[in-house]
């Protein structure tokens, strides 16, 4: 269940300016804030990977790969150039594959 | 009666539009604006009363908790895009008037036809609709019907069940009693990868399925369509390229007829779609 929340909280951190500046100023704390209110909890590995906003580990697990780059680009945006984000971003996608993204 | 016109099948790359208003723009834009403007003129030409938009949301208004297969908007105004595509595509916010009394009809036609369309009376529109409407109607100025689909979120339903559906839309359209002119405007894809290894590449995804796709459009062939467009063997020719499926409703809404314009444009794009169906001066065609 918890590949569904992790779609569920790139989703929330995508579609709204609030949550995905919230996110970016202090990402172990969004997290540890939001997951309080779902009746789901991640793994420990995906609250690792979103507390480092690290997409490489978030698209080897499966996370759906439209939203995980629509996400990826919001919260990276004003710190990676985009060019850079898009290679670094194929790369680690390459190593992992095509990864089952079924919820 | 009711008449279908006119069908268009174009792409709704997001970052076109944005492209396009750019002073330097890559080679082969030129040739991807010169096939909208056929496209949007061909809408004119038919001058349709409303217009069936069918697209597949990209996880906006769809999500999976509760994941619908097949929706009908039914409002009489449309909002269109979200924010996150203002922030990654600059699209413009836009509103689109709706058909209120079309989108009751056909979602009650099709539940007679064995259709379940679930519907929203909150319907926002993502790209996939607002981008081929800022292509062939920039206007904005006809109502139209929406029609969202799952191409996204596996699993989705069967190739031939798209096309099903969109045999029971044409069914309804050929039963409605008023003289309304109807078009119909399709978005999808060809071959595409988004998020994974080969997103964003000026070049054709996977050219072998491009040209079967069209082939199975030109042709009508709904079977081999079928046998081939499942999530495991579309997988490989891009993770994305799911968003053939919505053509293949196009394909049932024909009901046989064949296309005026079938094409993958190769123009430093993955392959771009275009796709029209019409009604000639002697009513023949659609």
């Amino acid at each position: 269940m918890s590949r569904y929340l992790v779609d569920k909280f790139m989703h929330v951190v995508n579609m709204n300016e609030a949550a995905e500046e919230a996110y970016v100023e202090n990402p172990p704390g969004f997290v540890a804030r939001w997951e309080k209110g779902e009746r789901l909890d991640f793994t420990a590995e995906e609250r690792r990977a979103l507390e480092r906003r690290d997409y490489g580990s978030l698209y080897a697990m499966g996370a759906h790969p439209f939203l995980l780059w629509s996400f990826t680009e919001a919260v990276w945006r004003h710190e990676m150039d985009r060019e850079e984000l898009v290679k670094d971003y194929k790369a680690k996608a390459a190593a992992a594959g095509y990864p089952d993204f079924e919820t | 009666m009711a008449q279908l016109v006119t069908m268009l099948g174009i792409t709704h790359n997001p970052f076109m539009p944005k492209l396009f208003k750019q002073a330097q723009q890559p080679p082969g834009a030129a040739k991807v604006q010169e096939r909208i403007a056929m496209m949007r003129a061909r809408l004119a030409h038919h001058k349709p009363d409303v217009l069936i938009t069918i697209g597949n949301d990209h996880l906006h208004q769809f999500f999976m908790d509760n994941m619908p297969a097949f929706m009908i908007g039914k409002m009489d105004r449309f909002h269109g895009t979200f924010y996150d595509e203002v922030r990654e595509f600059g699209l413009p916010e836009c509103d689109l008037p709706g058909d209120l009394e079309f989108c009751n009809r056909l979602l009650e036609g099709a539940f007679e036809r064995g259709v379940d369309f679930a519907y929203s009376s909150e319907l926002t529109v993502d790209h996939s609709i607002v981008v081929p409407m800022l292509f062939v109607r920039p206007e904005m100025d006809i109502p139209i019907v929406p029609i969202l689909t799952n191409c996204i979120a596996p699993p989705l339903p069967t190739a031939r069940r798209f096309y099903e559906v969109g045999r029971a839309i044409r069914s309804v359209i050929d039963s409605l009693p008023d003289g309304k002119r109807v078009g119909v405007l399709v978005s999808g894809h060809l071959s595409l990868e988004v998020g994974g290894p080969r997103q964003f590449e000026r070049r054709l995804t996977d050219p072998d399925f491009d040209a079967r796709a069209v082939g199975w459009i030109t042709t009508g062939d709904i079977d081999a369509a079928a046998r081939d467009c499942t999530f495991e063997k579309m997988l490989p020719s891009g993770n994305m390229t799911l968003g053939f499926l919505n053509f293949l409703m196009a394909m049932g809404v024909a009901s046989g007829a064949s296309p005026t314009h079938a094409e993958g444009l190769d123009a430093g794009f993955p392959a771009v779609p275009f796709f029209a169906w019409e009604r000639n001066e002697e009513g023949a065609g659609l």
